[in-house]
Formats: structure tokens, sequence, C-alpha cells
């Protein structure tokens, strides 16, 4: 390794020419590293936020009657939770973070396609968490609608559902912006002699995942529209008395909603493909199925959009296409865990924290994504339609699916990000927590479901309350979990070892390069002729400096 | 394709010209079908979709530039207008088979 | 930006055959890609409301025939001609500025930002005229009509006003793009910007292809 010594932290290109001031530095800046960690710093701001949130709903939960909020104040909670989390944690989520940092770094590019658009995309992504905020003040406070805006309620309750809704826009242009960003980079930067077929898999996620944010995202953007018009004008379209259909709201936006959970998971399935081959020392199993399967995730999950509205006099027979499409999802989605599994099988793996992670987030996914196939049957859809089987099935697929999955890739890569080490056995001291504190949190849910318990009531019968207690009591352990988690990830960037180029002996680009990058991720680019993760006899098959040299600067 | 190389060569806008007169002629046939022939809604709406969808196509191929582009753009749109097309069959199929319900429960 | 003139970076394999690195600072294909991409989202976004047109279509067929013998066919084809027509000059432009013509370029711009301009005053007037026989949303006179009357015209605000959207954009880049030009940041080395308005300015045409027939002429 040449001696290196600057680094992404110690200079960047600006979007305005130079600055002293280091703040400005940051948010002025256009390498895609840097966007990537300030998306995140922002994100996980606000997923604390949504988590006191919950706390407090399930504190408010912890025993029948009103214990610590009313139930206008419960209704407006859950909104926020769900608007936080959905809007503002996780769609932008896996992309805007893990993904702008390594997407480049991983098909040898030393930026993304439009740099300036990608800190614009921030800059969006930024008002529409500012005019969120703002909606909790003025007023009757924040919306209350539910996340999911459905009309005629949105269009007639007295709370700041406009500005609610701008928020939700902006944030979804912000989303189409690092979608375009995205593509255009995989298709133009790849490095030289990298087909598709030799990209990594993380990278085979981000692109599909893009695809959806280009074309679902503008739906649910223009419903947003026309439920503000309808607000402001009266035009009418979701209004019955006007001959409005609060249905045809329901379709659209669901056109965009339920691509938008494939939205998040095929990223994250794509960190889980990273992580089994690193630590399993193995070419992973099935590598174009895997790829392959992501695009047709993309591809139906389009389709399925109707499982939605099962109880909403839909008509029988497109339930039962819709129903038929749902079950479809579930098989490209079992080709990538049996490829897993596969890859995993006679392998000498590696329990290192990230392992760890992907291990616990399969049996959490795989408990959310076959729920959702018990929810994908017309009838028992209409049995359980709105009961917290729906709420823990959504959680365990999500928070269990997507955000563990990406607690697995910050684990991955913060060694790159950061340069330093975490202590590895605190960090899987943590991963336990976080499982044993959502199980119980969100298991018991399933079972109070199944009986009736419907979701989105402050208050309950008192045949309910041995449920509501052990969730909330796992609501602690599960808070406690994350609290610690980010101890680990903190002590570790403050005062962990140097990690070197290639702690985990990895095989994709990003870690052929100093840790953290430089400014312009890579010196001399190599002619990618070998696949993406190859290992003979537990080694990385091919070792590579691909550092910038003092002498020998890019552009 | 790139930049340097395009200066010495000359552009011709006859091309321009010619698919403008076209669309011409079929913006004006748009215009004139509901005043010179009266037919039902549903005929008229299908002559005027039909001449639409011929302007589109010459504005995309002529104007756009997609007849001569790599076959990625066609795809591309190819895709996106697919995707359309099944998201409006679904949602007009259910909404078509309500109505005649809801139509037949209020008549009976 | 780059200068189009640096050398680009090579990469060999291991034959020993040369491959070049894409400069993500000076990649007009990419640029090009990354527009149309971006005109795929105003696709869905047009596509989306064109969708609850035909939804409301279909459930208010007659409503939706008798409401559009109150448009003003007159205005409605007038604007149709004039998009025509500045379509035109805006590809007369990209070309002329390929061929390194670029006073006449500037020329063909202005033109088509003075048709624009055109197109929108006749729209304003229109809107005027409806707005003054009563047609617009939650007016008392509209809310004693039909259904399907009240969605017609909601829909007809909400389209041509969006689409009214798109045309002022589109000016503002057009100015834009007249000041790159003169200060010689837009040339016929470097007309991609250009060439994307031009792509925008004929996806805001087709969507007027559209609305024209679907509100002015189905009855």
């Amino acid at each position: 390794m040449s001696s290196v010594t600057k680094n992404f932290y110690d200079e960047t290109h600006t979007v305005f020419g130079h600055h002293k001031n280091k703040f400005l530095q940051w948010i002025f800046s256009i390498d895609h590293k840097r966007i990537g960690i300030m998306y995140a710093v922002v994100m996980f701001a606000f997923f604390a936020i949504a988590v006191i949130i919950a706390l407090l709903m399930r504190l408010e939960l912890f025993s029948p009657g009103q214990q610590i909020m009313s139930p206008e104040q419960y209704n407006q909670a859950f909104t926020l939770h769900g608007v936080i989390m959905i809007f503002i944690f996780i769609i932008p989520g896996i992309p805007a973070t893990l993904g702008n940092f390594v997407l480049p770094l991983q098909i040898g590019a030393r930026d993304v396609s439009f740099p300036r658009l990608n800190l614009f995309s921030f800059w969006v992504y930024v008002l529409g968490v500012v005019i969120a905020v703002v909606s909790l003040f003025p007023g009757n406070g924040v919306a209350d609608t539910g996340w999911t805006f459905y009309a005629p309620y949105s269009t007639k309750t007295g709370t700041n559902v406009v500005m609610a809704l701008t928020a939700a826009y902006l944030l979804g242009l912000a989303s189409i912006l690092t979608g375009i960003n995205f593509i255009a980079t995989v298709h133009r930067l790849r490095a030289p002699g990298m087909g598709f077929f030799k990209m990594p898999l993380f990278v085979w996620g981000l692109y599909a995942t893009s695809w959806i944010q280009l074309l679902a995202t503008p739906i649910v953007g223009i419903t947003l529209i026309l439920v503000i018009l309808e607000r402001v004008f009266g035009i009418g379209i979701f209004n019955p008395a006007k001959g409005g259909d609060p249905v045809l709201l329901e379709n659209l936006f669901w056109m965009y909603s339920h691509p938008a959970v494939y939205l998040m998971i095929l990223p994250a399935f794509g960190i889980a493909s990273e992580i089994i081959p690193t630590f399993c020392r193995k070419p992973v199993f099935g590598y174009r199925s895997i790829a392959i399967s992501s695009a047709m995730i993309a591809g139906i999950g389009y389709l399925v959009w109707g499982h939605h509205l099962f109880t909403s006099g839909q008509s029988d027979t497109i339930a039962l296409i819709f129903s038929f499409l749902t079950f479809l999802v579930g098989i490209p989605t079992g080709i990538k865990f049996f490829d897993w599994v596969a890859t995993m099988y006679k392998a000498s793996i590696d329990f290192k924290a990230p392992m760890i992670w992907a291990l616990g987030t399969f049996i959490t996914f795989i408990i959310g994504g076959v729920t959702g196939l018990i929810l994908g049957a017309v009838g028992i859809d209409i049995f359980l339609h709105d009961t917290y089987f729906v709420v823990a099935h959504f959680h365990y697929a999500i928070l269990g699916g997507v955000v563990s999955f990406m607690f697995a890739g910050i684990h991955y890569w913060f060694p790159k990000i950061t340069g330093r080490m975490y202590d590895d056995k605190k960090a899987k001291i943590g991963a336990y927590l976080f499982f044993i504190g959502f199980n119980v949190l969100w298991f018991p849910m399933f079972i109070a479901g199944n009986l009736g318990m419907p979701r989105r009531y402050f208050d309950y019968l008192p045949e309910f309350t041995v449920y509501h207690r052990i969730a909330t009591v796992g609501s602690w352990i599960f808070a406690a979990s994350l609290i610690y988690i980010f101890y680990v990830l903190y002590k570790g960037a403050k005062y962990g070892e140097k990690a070197g180029p290639n702690p985990w002996n990895a095989t994709t680009l990003e870690w052929q390069i100093p840790s953290p990058p430089q400014a312009e991720n890579f010196g001399e680019l190599p002619y990618i002729d070998f696949d993406p993760y190859e290992y003979k006899d537990g080694e990385p098959v091919h070792h590579m400096d691909l550092s910038i040299k003092e002498e020998k600067q890019h552009g | 394709m790139s930049n340097t190389n395009e200066i010495t060569q000359k552009f011709s806008s006859s091309i321009y010209i010619k698919v403008f007169f076209i669309l011409t002629i079929l913006t004006g046939l748009t215009i004139l079908q509901p005043l010179l022939i009266h037919m039902n809604y549903l005929p008229t709406l299908s002559v005027q979709m039909l001449i639409a969808f011929t302007k589109i196509t010459f504005v995309v191929m002529y104007y756009m530039h997609i007849k001569g582009a790599s076959s990625i753009y066609k795809r591309l749109i190819l895709a996106a207008m697919l995707l359309v097309a099944v998201l409006a069959t679904f949602t007009i199929y259910d909404t078509h088979i309500r109505l005649l319900m809801h139509n037949d429960f209020f008549s009976n | 930006m780059a200068n189009a003139t640096v050398e680009p970076e090579i990469v060999y394999d291991k034959e020993g055959n040369a491959h070049e690195v894409v400069d993500f600072n000076n990649d007009y294909e990419g640029a090009k890609l990354g527009f149309w991409i971006f005109l795929l989202t105003e696709i869905m976004i047009f596509s989306s409301l064109f969708l609850v047109y035909a939804f409301y279509f279909d459930q208010n067929t007659n409503d939706f025939v008798q409401a559009s013998e109150h448009m003003d066919r007159l205005l409605g084809g007038i604007n149709t001609f004039v998009l025509l027509i500045s379509t035109l000059t805006m590809g007369l432009s990209v070309i002329s500025l390929k061929n390194n013509d670029v006073k006449k370029s500037t020329k063909y711009i202005w033109i088509t930002i003075i048709f624009a301009t055109i197109f929108l005053i006749i729209k304003y007037n229109e809107w005027m005229l409806e707005i003054g026989e009563g047609f617009y949303p939650s007016s008392s006179y509209l809310d004693s009509l039909g259904n399907g009357v009240k969605l017609f015209f909601g829909l007809y605000f909400t389209l041509t006003g969006l689409h009214g959207v798109h045309i002022i954009v589109g000016i503002g880049v057009m100015l834009w793009i007249l000041g790159k030009i003169k200060k010689g940041e837009i040339s016929s080395l470097n007309f991609v910007v250009l060439e994307n308005t031009a792509l925008y300015w004929d996806f805001v045409h087709i969507v007027w292809i559209i609305v024209f027939p679907i509100f002015y002429l189905i009855y």
C-alpha cells in the first residue's frame, strides 16, 4: 500500500468552488460519499424520533383505557410515525445512504453520473423533511390520516394534511432524482470490461430499485397533488359527493406504495448477497439467478397493488388475479433464499457481526414474507385485514428485513466508511439483543391480530392486555439494543483500530482501495475480466491496489 | 458518439420540415373529423386516439430522434407504455365491473 | 465542466486491447440517457392523469361527452398549431447550433419562446372565459350540474394547469439557455443541454396532442 494521506474527509469537490468552512464543505459537497453520509445523518436522526414516538404509543397501549395520550393524539402519533419511517427513513433508506456511498465504488466509477443532481436531491430531501417538521405546529397539528392519506378523510380533516402531502411529494422527488442518477451511473460508468453480469449483486439490487423509484414514484406524486388540489380547490376527483371515487385514490396510492416495499427490500437483498459470499469465502451460488430475480421482483411487484384493496369493494375477478400475482412474488424471493443457503452449505463460515446480522434477518424476514403470503390469500385477508396481524407482518418484513439488513450493511461497510473497526464481540451482542427485542415486540401481535385486535386503535378490550404488555416490554429491549448498537459503532469510529483496505478479505472493487476512500475513489482502473466473487481455497483470487498515487493524480 | 467529431458534418433540417407538414395535416384532420362526420362518442374517440397516436409516433421518431437511437431507448419507452397499459387495464376493468354490479343492484 | 479536448483515459485488457474509461464529467450519452429517464417519470405523471380521466370517462361517459361541448374549440385548435410550430422552431434551433450557426439558433429559440408565450396567453383567456361562465371547481353553477361534468372540469383544470406549468418551466429553461449560449457555455461543441430541452419541449407537445382531443373533441 502506498503512503496515502488524504481521504475524502480531508478534501472534496464542492458545487460553488472552495469553502474554508468545514460545514459548508459538507453541505455543498458533490462527492457521492459525503452525500451518502449526510443522508444517513438526517435519516437516523428522524429514525430516532420515530422510534421514540413508537415507544410512546406502546406505552399508551400498556393497559386498556387512556394513559398518556388522547385518541386524537394517538392518531397523529401513528401518522407521524408512519410518515417519518416510510417517507423520511426507509424509502431513501439503503439507496441514498449505503447505495450512494458504495455503488460507484463497486462498479469502479469516480462518482455518480450527475454529482450536482445528487447533491440537489439531498437538498430537496432536506426541504421535504423541514416541511414535514413544520407541519407539526400550526393549527390543529400534524396530519391524523395515517401515512396512506386515504380519501375522503384526508380531504376533510382539519389537520395540516396539505403540508404533509407536500413534504411527501418532495421526498418522492428526491428519491426519483437518486434513481435517475443510479440508472445513468450503472449504464454509463461501469469500469471497462464489467458487463451487467459482472456487477456485484448489491449494484443489481440498487439498479432494480431505481427502476421502481422512477416508474412508480411519479404516480404517487401526482396522486398527492390531486389530493392537495382537492383540498384547496375542490376539483372533486376524490370526493364522492361530486362523483369522485375514493377507491381510485387507493388504487393510485398502492400502485406506488406496494412497489415501494420492493424498492426498500431489493437493495437489502443486495446487501445480503454481498455479505454471504464474503463470510463464507466462496463464490456466491447462482449469481445469475440472484441478479435476475431482483429484476423479476421489481417487475411482478408492480402488478400486485390490488391486494391492499381486497376489502374495498373490489370485484372478485380482479381480487383473484391480484392474489395470484402476489403469490408469484414469492418465487423470485425464494430463489434468492435458496441461493444464499446453497452458498453457505459446506462453507467454513466466519461468524463476524455482519454475518450474524444477515443470518438473523433471514429468519425474521422469512416470517415477514410468509405471513405476507397468508395475507395475500383473499379469504384469509378479509378476516385479517386491518388487524395487528398486518402490522406485525409488515414490521417483520420492513423492520426485520430492510432495516436489519441495513444494519448488516452498515456493519459490513463501516470499516470502509470510517477507516476503523468496531468491537466485533460487542457488535454481535447488539445484534442478538436486537433480534430478541424485535421478536418479543412483534410476535405477540400476530396472535393478537388473529384474535381480532384491530390496528390504529388507541384502546383495546381487556383480553388483549397480555399481548400488549409483552409487546411493550419487547419495545424496551428493542430500544435498548438500538442505543447499544449505536454506542458500539460510535466507539468504533472514534477509538477503533485502523481497519486497513480490506478487513473482510472481500473481493469487490470497493475493498481494493484505501479506507476511507480518497476523493475520486480510484487511481488506476483495472480491466474487469473476472466475476465479482472469486474465491479459491478461502482466499480472494485477485488482489489489487487501486489507490490514487501521489504522483499520478487523475484529471 | 463524442462531441468532437461532429463539427465537420452538416445537419439538415429537411426531415423536420417534412414531418412538420405531416403533423399539420394530421392536426387538421383531428379538428375537422368531429365537425364533418357526426358519430357516436366511441368511434369519434377511437379515430381521435388513432390520429393522436400517429402524431406522437412521428414526434417521437423524428423530432426526438428515437428512429436512429440505440435500442435501449426504444425498449425504455415501450416498457413504460406497457406498464401504463397494464395499470390502466387492471384499474378500469375493476371499476367497470363494480359499476355494472352497482347498476344491476339498483335496477332490480 | 471538463474540457472536451482532454485525453480519454485508457485501460488495457489481457490481450492488450484498449478500452476507454467514461469520464463522468463529460459524458454526452450519459446526459442524454439521464434526461430520457427523467422524461419517463414525466410520462408516468401524465399517464396517471390520463388513467384518472379514463377511469371517470368509463363511469360518466354521457356527462363527459356533454361537458366537452362547452369547450372552446377555436382557441384550443389555434393553440394546437401554436405548439406544433414551436416544436419545429425548437428542433431547428438545435440543428443550427450543431451546424455552428449560433445566431440562427438564438433566433429560433426566441421564436419558440414567443410562441410559448402566445400559447399561455390564449390558454389564460380560455380559462377566464370558462371561469366567467361558471365552469370552475366548486362554483355553485358547476355544482348544480351532473357529477361527470364536475369531474370533467376538475380534470380539465388539473391537466391543462399542469401542462401550463410545464410550458412556463420550459420558457424559463430556454431563457437560461440563451444566457449560456451568449457566454459560449453551450455551443456546437457542447449542445446536449439544448438538445435535452428540445426533447422536453417535444414531450410537452405530445401531452397536448392527447389533451386536446380528449377534452375538446369527444362530443
